[in-house]
């Protein structure tokens, strides 16, 4: 009698096993791992994951943004009203209540841009509120930059809006208190929509100046930021010491670009009127 | 009976032969088996480590040069007293694509893989290389490279590898090419009885004449300049390069916004009266010009005809890219001379207004290779990446084998290499015309329209193209209108990307390099809206001034 029943019993427990092995991590890891897989847009893993914990906050928060974002198995409305349900309610812990809020205004502002395609489907989103409040929740954060980068744009947009808003963006710069590195990507903004508004050359430049100490992410836009500053120094401020300055440090950090023949001719130019200002 | 005897004996013999054949069959398969996963030190030698890398170049010395490569790798690694086996796979670029793609989607790719498709399949099936490429290259100490980072010891800093929608190097560059002129050195010397070739418009011109005659009075089909006509490739390299030696200083004053220029703003400058139309249609003048010493039916020629025609002797000057430079050299019956497209002169009608060549530094870096997120073998395919982009190695497969230049920094070139070197003796860059600028439509139909002023030889080829261009004008407009909804739809995909990274900035340890690497692509993301930004604005102002351009000698001149 004894062999059958520790046959059993093994056999079930190796099922068991193999069971367990079948369902990924345990329970306290799903989350964890649904939101790495998120993070690494692995859209088909992360939705599996989130599918075991719907009902915890990382679980909807994952759904509802692969529900957005991953191409392969879309559904908008649904990503949507999930994300809304999160960022309105007051419990939600506060990174997957912000990130749903910028999700969920971003992709009803983008909505409301196509109405050739999407109509009124995105017309209970009130996307300005939406931002404001992360911005609210979330001041100085990465999240609050993004939330404050599209609405300024929209802002930008609409001539109503725009003296108010060029001031706001102002307001935003000197009252930041987070961390200065989220800035760059605000400031070529600025110095894109000083020019194409205003002309202001004096302030985008300004602008461009800033992003550019502290630095921007992109390799390709810090090269182009570092020859537009010294060009638009030369050819719009004709601040010939501060175009001099910049073409110098062009070619020194960049001598094998396409430009750096272009900063050689126009240090020569300079050099021909003279360095004084 | 004994017929029935010699029937049984018969049949055993050939049972015997099916036997041997059989076993002979799979012999030889198990030694194939062998041979490609490796050799007898790999099948038999568990300890060996086995990567593979794929790609399409078939031209000369490529293979050869990375069997080198890889020839030196295993010796470098075994002094490490690790043993490594790479394998190299080279498919045709014609299938190249599907190849590619089946071998992503099976799960089991090679570990170093030439890439190509969208920014969509690099994202879902290749590493990311950012974590990687701020660390110095191993494989440059001791050389002038050494103490720069990977990513600044390539031409470009790495910004041709950069994918911008997804904020991400998902390969690294192991080449670069620039455009030259082949010249049938025998042909040219017995046509012209001269042996300086031609550096200006109206030299080539003139040796593209005599050439002409020449085979008139030898009866020889010669053919002045061979074309890739079927593709158009040589009229929009010499449409490019033309505009570009007209209308370069465009770049100082065009933009409001910094050095260079849009269709947008050149259309809206017509409109004002800033600029005369007729500036911009002077490089068709040009192309129509040289197309007389085009083949008659160039339209039909393609790239393998015409290299076919070069070989046999009878087409004077060929351009192409240097990647055909050592086949052009090393297997024509004839001596190859190398130069530059030639420069408009004062001579020329219309050289008064040029500004010479063109820089090409920067340009034409290529050759991107990644590895698959599949990958059993990364740190060593990782490795192998960056002993291949080392400056000793990739002189060794690049110049010493392919002829090809390298696409990193501080590298010599020697003999006729040299003249594949970019132009940097000038002040100039490249600026593209309002006429190509504005889509692949936009761009087909240009060269569609050179192409029929070339046949037609009309009287006023400006005029013909002008009217040309404008009674296509509905389709351009639809082509940037739909170039706009593609970026919106891309600002869609770059919010997945903004979503994804906040979330990795989100559970990664604050300080980590992990959390500063979500840092950095975000701010990437970001920057790269406000470029999408512009594209928008761009593409709302190119329709804006298209719809208002007039008839020939009306507005703009």
């Amino acid at each position: 009698m004894f062999k059958p029943l520790w046959i059993f019993a093994v056999t079930f427990a190796g099922a068991g096993l193999a069971a367990g092995a079948d369902s990924g991590p345990v329970e306290k890891d799903v989350a964890p791992a649904a939101l790495k897989a998120y993070a690494a847009m692995n859209y088909t893993q992360a939705g599996k994951l989130a599918k075991k914990i719907p009902d915890t906050p990382e679980g909807q928060l994952v759904s509802g943004l692969c529900d957005l974002y991953d191409r392969s198995h879309q559904n908008i409305g649904r990503g949507q009203q999930t994300l809304a349900r999160l960022f309105h309610n007051d419990k939600t812990p506060l990174p997957c209540r912000i990130e749903a809020g910028v999700a969920l205004g971003r992709t009803a502002q983008l909505m409301k841009e196509r109405r050739d395609l999407y109509g009124t489907a995105a017309d209970r989103y009130d996307h300005i509120r939406i931002f404001d409040t992360v911005c609210k929740l979330a001041p100085g954060s990465r999240a609050g930059r993004d939330s404050f980068f599209y609405l300024m744009r929209e802002r930008l947009e609409d001539p109503r809006q725009r003296d108010a808003a060029f001031k706001d963006l102002e307001a935003y710069f000197r009252d930041f208190k987070g961390d200065k590195t989220l800035l760059p990507p605000l400031h070529l903004l600025a110095e894109y929509e000083y020019i194409r508004l205003r002309r202001d050359y004096k302030t985008a430049v300004r602008h461009l100046m800033e992003g550019y100490e502290i630095g921007f992410a992109n390799p390709n836009e810090n090269r182009g930021g570092l020859f537009r500053l010294a060009f638009l120094y030369f050819k719009k401020l004709n601040d010939k010491p501060m175009a001099l300055k910049y073409f110098n440090e062009y070619l020194i950090r960049y001598p094998y670009s396409g430009q750096a023949v272009v900063a050689k001719r126009f240090l020569q130019e300079l050099g021909e009127d003279g360095a004084d200002k | 009976m004994k017929q029935k005897m010699d029937d049984v004996q018969h049949a055993g013999k050939f049972q015997k032969v099916g036997i041997v054949l059989a076993i002979a069959f799979y012999i030889l398969s198990v030694i194939m088996v062998i041979r490609n996963y490796g050799g007898m030190s790999v099948v038999f030698d568990p300890d060996t480590k086995v990567i593979t890398i794929a790609h399409w170049q078939l031209e000369d010395g490529f293979r050869e040069g990375i069997d080198a490569a890889i020839a030196e790798y295993e010796k470098a690694k075994a002094a490490e007293g690790v043993k490594v086996k790479v394998r190299q796979i080279a498919v045709p670029v014609r299938g190249y694509q599907q190849w590619y793609l089946t071998q992503l989607i099976g799960g089991e790719p090679a570990d170093l893989l030439e890439i190509t498709g969208s920014s969509d399949i690099l994202n879902q099936y290749f590493t990311p290389l950012s974590p990687y490429i701020g660390e110095k290259n191993p494989w440059n100490k001791g050389t002038p490279l050494a103490n720069m980072s990977w990513r600044e010891s390539f031409a470009d800093d790495m910004l041709s590898a950069l994918d911008t929608a997804y904020s991400e190097f998902f390969a690294v560059c192991t080449f670069m090419h620039t455009t030259r002129v082949y010249v049938n050195l025998d042909l040219f010397e017995e046509a012209t009885g001269k042996k300086q070739l031609p550096d200006t418009l109206t030299e080539w011109l003139d040796d593209c004449k005599k050439m002409k005659e020449y085979g008139i009075k030898t009866e020889r089909p010669i053919i002045p300049i061979g074309v890739r006509g079927f593709d158009k490739g040589t009229l929009g390299q010499l449409f490019g390069n033309y505009n570009s030696q007209l209308n370069t200083d465009l770049s100082d004053t065009g933009s409001p916004y910094g050095y260079g220029v849009t269709p947008g703003d050149l259309f809206h400058q017509i409109n004002n009266g800033e600029l005369d139309k007729k500036r911009l249609l002077e490089p068709v003048e040009v192309v129509t010009e040289l197309g007389q010493y085009f083949a008659d039916g160039f339209p039909a020629i393609d790239l393998e005809q015409t290299k076919y025609l070069f070989f046999s002797g009878n087409v004077g000057f060929f351009i192409d890219g240097t990647w055909n430079a050592f086949s052009m050299i090393q297997n024509a019956p004839f001596r190859v001379g190398v130069i530059q497209i030639p420069m408009l002169d004062k001579k020329h009608p219309l050289g008064g207004k040029a500004f010479g060549r063109i820089t090409e530094l920067g340009s034409g870096i290529g050759g991107r290779f990644g590895i698959p997120k599949k990958t059993k073998q990364f740190d060593l395919a990782l490795d192998f990446l960056r002993f291949l982009t080392s400056w000793k190695v990739n002189q060794l497969v690049m110049v010493e084998h392919c002829k090809w230049m390298s696409s990193l920094k501080e590298v010599e070139y020697e003999g006729i290499m040299k003249t594949f070197e970019p132009i940097t003796n000038t002040s100039r860059t490249s600026v593209s015309s309002p006429f190509t600028g504005t889509g692949t439509l936009a761009n087909r139909l240009t060269l569609q329209r050179l192409e029929n002023a070339i046949i037609n030889q009309p009287k006023d080829p400006k005029q013909f193209f002008w009217d040309d261009f404008l009674s296509v004008r509905p389709k351009l407009v639809e082509e940037v209108q739909e170039s706009n909804a593609g970026v919106l739809r891309t600002l869609w995909s770059m919010d997945g990307s903004r979503s994804a990274l906040a979330i990795g900035v989100e559970i990664s340890a604050p300080g980590s390099k992990e959390g500063d690497l979500y840092r950095m692509r975000s701010n990437i993301n970001l920057e790269g809206i406000v470029s999408r930004f512009k594209a928008i604005d761009n593409n709302v102002e190119v329709i804006k001034e298209m719809e208002k351009l007039e008839e020939y000698g009306k507005n703009g001149n």
